[in-house]
């Protein structure tokens, strides 16, 4: 920092040098700030093909129940990986949807296990959930009452996504399953999202300008006039 | 030096202006409706002088208004920021609507002034806004408005009380402080009696520095006056008002050759008051009338109240200090603890500051111990009220027509570290610290509450 000592241009130097210390930061944080900021949302997911894991094969008294936060509108699908573990795969498999709070399904689908190996991956699709952004989701997944699922098991990554838990069998597991969800955006909620999008580009600019100013002030504090 | 560096001071508050400026629209752009405190009651409190008149009962609400409002607010996802579901059917009524969720009366103030309520209730009249959304916002902007006055009126006292450099600082300390900013663009009266702590202040300073005359009395009873009048939170700034009345007064008479002019202006002043006070009550004595009474509370009530919770005092505390730098929302979103340590840092070493070094300047002194008094009563009034009486928790926003005085007390103090030949660098810490402050409240709490 600049210290006094008398001489102008010794005393213009280090209040330069002051200026510099102060904007290069400043400008640098603006900038992780407005890329943080303007980072748009997209589905929840987790697609890593690193550190892939078989989770343990679908057996009737083996739920699995995940639970994830949703960060857009329009929930309308969840898409999930999996693999045959034994031939032939059988039985049916059952998918549940739940908002954390409720005891009653959102969504309920009865799935062939042939079907759901199909091509190593599976589409939960359900009606579009129009204002799903910021709730939290329980999908359970469980063997079929009457009609036993053996042989298919789902795919997960050792790392666990932020937000999220799954117990296997009433076990909690450091895993996140491979998956994705899928949104159906009706025109209504895609103007709202146009429009939200404009209010975050007006916000995160009138915040980047008045950092920018801030340090305008500083700068000038640090002037001698 | 490059040429770009501004050279004057006062172009330094046109920025600080534009940083705060830039600032509410950030706020206004991105913080849902009926997210700042008390929004749908004061709204609604509009609503129903428009429907009702300035003597409306708050049992009888005006239903169209009260749904359009309950609507609304479940359009803008009230519930769920309150991490609730949204009713379906989204409920008609304050009482089966957001009342179920704060578990406690949700309406309109059921007293004190409606001075503010009537002027909005007149503008949405004259301007033909009529919906609850535009007026909403149209609240919102007033008080940013407001807002940017009241920073002219720090800069102002604070640059009679010390200096012009020490005015920017002040100035651009308060425009960054976050929860300021958040109150600013909050549809109420908060603005409007904040503007008059800052008038106080100005008015104040000027009283502190300049000879006394009956103007400059007038003016300090009249701001503090008008603060009562407007909210209860503007009620410590009356007994401030009277102290340094009485202590201006005492000085200059102690003062030999001063003893008749002194005397000439009191009696102006007073003169001025009665006439200035009789005429508010001609003209608006309900309001006089329900103003006082919001004020009044039973002191030994209060002290019992007190005592009976004093295990309590410390956490009532952190939570007006924590509320008063950051706390977004109905309360809902603060920031991480180890943020806080920002400010108390900043607040702890400006304490230091002002009771370990003196001040050469008597002019400074005096405004230190005028800032003292100001913001200890206003922590006194808060204590005894709402911790005493009331029993509830408190808000940090009821500081804020003190807010030039704990502004001032932060520079001063913090200066006094510094040697007299580096309060430029004291000024650039300061304020590079409450940037700091400022963006990361922003990260890490504004945005993701409302993205």
């Amino acid at each position: 920092m600049a210290v006094y000592v008398g001489d102008d241009s010794v005393f213009e130097r280090t209040v330069a040098s002051d200026m510099r210390a102060i904007w290069i930061p400043t400008v640098l944080l603006v900038t992780v700030c407005a890329l943080v900021a303007v980072a748009v949302p997209g589905p929840v997911r987790n697609t890593s093909r690193f550190g892939r894991v078989l989770l343990p094969e679908m057996i009737p008294t083996r739920d699995i129940i995940y639970s994830f936060v949703m960060n857009e509108d329009g929930l309308s699908g969840i898409e999930l990986s999996t693999a045959a573990v034994s031939a032939p795969p059988a039985g049916r498999v059952r998918f549940r949807l739940y908002a954390h709070d409720r005891p009653v399904p959102l969504a309920e689908g009865d799935v062939p296990t042939g079907q759901l190996v199909h091509d190593g991956r599976y589409v939960f699709r359900f009606t579009p959930i129009a204002d799903s952004h910021g709730s939290r989701y329980l999908l359970n997944i469980s063997s079929s009452p009457g009609s036993e699922a053996r042989g298919v098991a789902f795919w997960g990554t050792n790392r666990r996504l932020q937000d999220t838990s799954l117990t296997i069998g009433g076990r909690a597991q450091p895993t996140t399953p491979v998956f994705r969800t899928i949104v159906d955006v009706d025109p209504a909620a895609g103007a709202r999202s146009r429009m939200a999008r404009w209010r975050l580009v007006l916000a995160v600019g009138a915040l980047a300008a008045s950092f920018a100013i801030a340090v305008a002030v500083i700068r000038s504090l640090l002037s001698r006039a | 030096m490059t040429e770009a560096v501004i050279t004057s001071r006062r172009s330094a508050l046109l920025l600080i202006v534009a940083c705060f400026t830039a600032q509410t629209l950030a706020a206004l752009a991105i913080i849902p409706p009926w997210q700042n405190p008390d929004e749908p009651q004061h709204v609604m409190s509009v609503r129903q002088v428009l429907a009702y008149g300035p003597d409306f009962l708050v049992n009888v609400l005006e239903p169209s208004a009260e749904r359009d409002i309950v609507s609304s607010m479940a359009q803008y996802g009230w519930w769920t920021h309150y991490g609730r579901p949204t009713p379906e059917p989204v409920p008609t009524t304050f009482a089966a609507g957001p009342a179920q969720i704060v578990r406690e009366y949700f309406g309109p103030p059921s007293g004190g002034s409606r001075l503010y309520y009537r002027s909005m209730a007149a503008l949405f009249r004259a301007t033909s806004v009529d919906s609850v959304l535009p007026q909403m916002y149209v609240m919102r902007i007033l008080s940013a408005i407001l807002s940017l006055l009241l920073l002219a009126g720090i800069w102002r006292g604070t640059k009679v009380i010390l200096d012009e450099f020490s005015a920017v600082v002040v100035t651009a300390a308060v425009a960054l402080m976050p929860q300021f900013v958040l109150m600013s663009t909050t549809a109420g009266p908060d603005a409007l009696v904040n503007l008059a702590g800052a008038a106080f202040w100005w008015s104040a300073a000027i009283l502190l520095t300049e000879e006394v005359t009956w103007m400059r009395l007038t003016a300090v009873a009249g701001t503090a006056v008008f603060a009562v009048l407007v909210r209860r939170m503007g009620a410590p700034l009356l007994i401030a008002a009277v102290g340094l009345i009485v202590a201006r007064l005492l000085a200059d008479v102690r003062r030999p050759g001063t003893r008749h002019r002194v005397a000439i202006a009191a009696g102006a002043a007073i003169a001025a008051v009665v006439v200035l006070a009789l005429v508010i009550f001609q003209v608006m004595p309900v309001e006089v009338q329900r103003a006082a009474t919001w004020v009044q509370f039973d002191p030994r009530q209060s002290m019992a109240g007190i005592t009976g919770r004093i295990a309590l005092l410390q956490s009532f505390l952190e939570a007006l200090f924590t509320t008063f730098w950051l706390s977004a929302g109905w309360l809902r979103y603060a920031a991480p603890a180890w943020w806080y340590g920002v400010p108390l840092a900043m607040a702890v070493a400006a304490a230091i500051g002002v009771l370990w070094f003196a001040s050469d300047s008597v002019v400074e002194r005096r405004a230190v111990g005028l800032a003292v008094v100001m913001t200890a009563l206003q922590i006194a009034a808060i204590i005894a009220y709402y911790f005493g009486v009331l029993q509830s928790g408190p808000q940090g926003r009821y500081l804020f027509p003190a807010m030039p005085a704990i502004a001032f007390l932060l520079w001063t103090g913090w200066r006094r570290w510094f040697d007299a030949d580096r309060q430029r660098i004291a000024a650039a810490y300061l304020i590079a610290v409450m940037v700091f402050v400022n963006v990361t409240a922003w990260v890490i709490v504004i945005f993701p509450a409302y993205l």
